[in-house]
């Protein structure tokens, strides 16, 4: 891998011999501080994903006395027993999750690319224009209220599926403009060209040729856009209101919402406080909870990785 | 029918215009022609001898005589009464109990209900956004602490004072009358309060296998001083039980402060000395009882009865069902003891340490109130009438359905339907505090049967904090009072959980409240509270 990466360009430049070093190269201790410093790095974002499942997976008393660990000091699997009792709510939760994440993101790439392509095109009239129709959405909002209403008094969004895909994640204006300077960049006028003196229509050029030739874009955005769906629960907070519409994240996010809430009033109210603290799930459920809503998220990039790798120098103009 | 209906509507309008011309077209835009039908039903009042001013009869207000609820509630059109709690979590069987009401309510008043608990977390934003979408509703819970004054300055929450006379008399006879006096704002009711105790006291809890085990004399106690003996000895012979558990919100002084003032503001506003007579509000962090305080609970930590981490917890209930603490401060009515050890599976006694007080903050501390959006608010009043007044409909709301949800062992006392428990439970939102009148629940098993009883008593033997009813309204120093809040939360749980010395940070605290404007805040109270107590005597 390493080294097939490393030979890729001095075979371009036509060097024959992998073992002469290049005059470029980064000397051997540099790339070994690198390498290591890259190593401790993803040791530091990994740890506190273990520490989370060692919480899940040891014992509420344990961890009220003795504080967190990386191993457990008492196992227990009661945290995800707790769970079970609300199995077909999670289970729902998921089925929400992913239906929204898988449907959201494709016709946000599309969308996205569909927008992106016109105003890269140089002889688009309206380019200027519609550049700053949509650049103006990324420095003025509406603010919630008036979103709101228009979602619920016009679109009648609220408790529909709909609700959790559109309202702020369907399409990113940063991500258009992001999409734009790639097919600027990368796809040579002179291609399109070419395709429309063989007779390609509009259509034909952009699926055929333009689509193919951005899959780095498309991956890119498409990371985006399916962490955006998927760690949303602003829409359910706010859109939803029959429980069995509600996404994963928002489950999770409602217990840490609520704590926060009663435990900000406990203070300065008699009848609310400890008693309904007390009823919320404890310290390693939540644990679980967290651990459950990760899921094939992290599966996630590794899907989208190959893209990232294999496509950014693919070119097709010949020099 | 069709007869019935047009002379409904002669009714009606003449109704309406005479109490135009009655009213001097006041406008009201709190439910149309309900509340024009009230007015010109209390303009009538000279003339006609109203003795029944309780019959809901909109269409027929002119003469009020006595018609029984059935023939009365055909009158009335279908409506469906909406309802919005906050609470835990929305229940599985939420809807099989709405329709359960509903049928009750039908012959009654001729009404459908859907109550629709809003978990905490998401409860201030969805209600934010239900009223500015001016969504149709009825009813909601409203509190001190959750925003009640901004509601009504706002306008979402209309003026129930004439509604309850007219439309709910009984409920009227059976809440606490100091309940409904103290959460009335500027002389108003914007909610009518949950018939429950009103008062709070401030005390320890104890645990109970200890105080058992050293035979600890609690009637003995009787100040907090009184329990450094007690502490010193679990120190010695009880390692790693921690005497007096903390977290970054409570505090020993709740009880010290509640002994030695009025009314303390704390950080956040003015205070009042005990057994002031002029009312002149003060800085409470600069006297020297609230410099006492400080140093009380900061000598106890130093002598190890504080757990270490008290200044940074968050979460105490942890550590009391760990069997990490030995004793904490709550607060405290009758019965709390039990409540505590269903909770944390651990047994506790309660040693009160202030006097039953009555504050603002307890009887506006639960209320129901109906919102500007409502489409009947007259029916929503029948339907609060029939729900501090009917036994049936308040335990069926609070507890579920009978037989399904839970059972009866005896005349008064529930326990969980056969083969359900509390968490495979449909039904079990577990928050009575919401509903009604509270002494007519049912008790669970584990409760005291004397509950209720031991509540009246509690709440005949409050005394009144002087400033009952007087509810300080921030709008013009907002920033202000922003700033003293960040401040507060800068010094509070360091000095209250005894982690800071008071005589190096409490100067401190004093000078940045003092930057932060709490003279303004002050001035502010002082002036509302000057215009309060001349409206009130």
């Amino acid at each position: 891998m390493n080294t097939a990466t490393a030979n890729a360009p001095s075979r371009a430049e036509g060097f024959s011999k992998p073992a002469v070093k290049r005059i470029n190269a980064i000397s051997p201790s540099t790339n070994l501080i690198v390498t290591l410093f890259f190593i401790v790095y993803s040791c530091v974002c990994l740890l506190p994903v273990l520490l989370v499942i060692a919480a899940s997976l040891s014992d509420e008393n344990a961890i009220t006395l003795h504080g967190y660990s990386l191993i457990p000091k008492v196992w227990s699997t009661s945290a995800y027993h707790y769970l079970m009792f609300d199995l077909h709510k999670i289970l729902a939760g998921y089925g929400i999750s992913i239906a929204s994440t898988v449907i959201g993101s494709l016709s946000g790439m599309m969308i996205t690319a569909l927008y992106a392509y016109p105003l890269s095109r140089m002889d688009f009239d309206f380019r200027g224009f519609f550049s700053f129709f949509i650049f103006f959405t990324m420095v003025f909002g509406g603010g919630l209220v008036p979103t709101y209403l228009i979602y619920t008094n016009y679109f009648h969004l609220k408790d529909t599926l709909l609700a959790l895909i559109i309202p702020g994640l369907l399409m990113n204006a940063f991500l258009v403009l992001t999409t734009r300077t790639f097919f600027q960049q990368t796809i040579h006028p002179s291609i399109l060209e070419s395709a429309q003196i063989d007779g390609a229509g509009e259509f034909r050029i952009f699926f055929g040729i333009v689509l193919p030739l951005s899959l780095p874009v498309m991956a890119t955005i498409g990371l985006f856009y399916t962490l955006a769906y998927w760690n949303d629960w602003f829409n359910s907070l706010v859109y939803i209101n029959n429980d069995n519409m509600v996404n994963l994240q928002y489950m999770m996010y409602r217990v840490m919402r609520n704590l926060q809430f009663l435990q900000s009033h406990a203070q300065s109210n008699t009848t609310v406080g400890a008693e309904e603290i007390a009823k919320m799930p404890n310290e390693t459920v939540r644990m679980a909870m967290c651990i459950v809503g990760m899921g094939p998220i992290v599966l996630a990039y590794p899907f989208f990785q190959r893209y990232f790798v294999a496509g950014l120098t693919v070119g097709a103009v010949k020099g | 029918m069709k007869g019935f209906k047009r002379s409904g509507l002669t009714a009606l309008t003449t109704a309406f215009t005479l109490s135009l011309v009655l009213s001097g077209c006041g406008s009201n835009n709190d439910g149309g022609n309900a509340n024009s039908a009230s007015n010109a039903d209390k303009k009538n009042e000279t003339t006609t001898n109203n003795a029944n001013a309780g019959t809901a009869d909109t269409g027929n207000a002119k003469n009020g005589t006595a018609n029984d609820s059935g023939a009365e509630s055909s009158k009335l059109e279908p409506y469906t009464i909406k309802w919005f709690v906050p609470g835990a979590a929305a229940q599985k069987d939420q809807s099989l109990v709405n329709e359960e009401v509903s049928k009750y309510l039908k012959d009654k008043i001729n009404a459908s209900f859907e109550l629709e608990v809003i978990d905490w977390g998401s409860w201030d934003d969805k209600m934010n956004l239900k009223f500015a979408s001016s969504e149709p509703f009825d009813l909601l819970y409203t509190a001190a602490w959750n925003g009640f004054t901004t509601k009504i300055t706002q306008g979402n929450i209309i003026d129930l004072t004439d509604l309850i006379d007219k439309y709910a008399p009984d409920a009227k006879a059976v809440i606490e009358p100091a309940l409904l006096e103290g959460s009335k704002v500027n002389g108003k009711n914007y909610g009518m309060p949950i018939n429950k105790e009103m008062a709070s006291q401030n005390g320890i809890m104890l645990r109970k296998d200890l105080v058992d085990k050293y035979s600890i004399d609690i009637a003995s106690i009787k100040k907090l001083e009184d329990l450094e003996p007690i502490y010193d000895m679990i120190l010695e012979k009880e390692p790693g039980v921690t005497p007096f558990y903390l977290n970054k919100d409570i505090s020993l002084l709740n009880v010290w402060n509640t002994n030695h003032f009025d009314t303390y503001g704390g950080s956040t506003g003015g205070t009042l000395p005990l057994g002031s007579t002029d009312f002149k509000l003060i800085d409470g962090l600069e006297t020297p009882e609230a410099k006492a305080g400080y140093e009380l609970i900061n000598k106890w930590y130093k002598k190890g009865y504080v757990n270490k981490d008290a200044a940074t917890l968050q979460d105490l209930s942890g550590g009391l069902k760990a069997g990490k603490a030995f004793s904490y401060p709550e607060q405290l009515k009758p019965g709390k003891d039990a409540e505590v050890s269903t909770q944390t599976g651990q047994q506790w006694v309660q040693v009160e340490l202030t006097q039953p007080l009555i504050t603002t903050g307890d009887t506006q501390g639960s209320m129901t109130s109906i919102s500007r959006t409502s489409k009947d608010p007259s029916r929503a009043m029948m339907f609060l009438n029939l729900l501090y007044t009917d036994k049936y409909l308040v335990n069926l709301i609070a507890f579920g359905i009978e037989g399904k949800h839970f059972k009866k062992v005896g005349d008064n006392v529930i326990d969980f339907a056969d083969g359900i428990t509390a968490q495979t439970s449909g039904y079990n939102l577990n928050q009575a505090w919401l509903f009604g009148n509270q002494f007519n629940d049912y008790l669970w098993k584990n409760e005291d049967p004397q509950k209720w009883e031991k509540f009246k008593v509690f709440n005949q033997s409050a005394k009144k904090d002087p400033l009952l009813g007087f509810v300080f309204d921030p709008t013009n120093v907002k920033t202000e009072v922003a700033a003293l809040t960040n401040v507060g939360k800068e010094f509070n749980s360091g000095l209250q959980s005894g982690t800071l010395d008071p005589n190096v940070y409490l100067p401190k605290y004093i000078d940045k409240v003092k930057a932060a404007g709490i003279d303004k805040v002050i001035a502010e109270q002082q002036k509302q509270l000057d215009a309060w107590r001349a409206a009130n005597q």
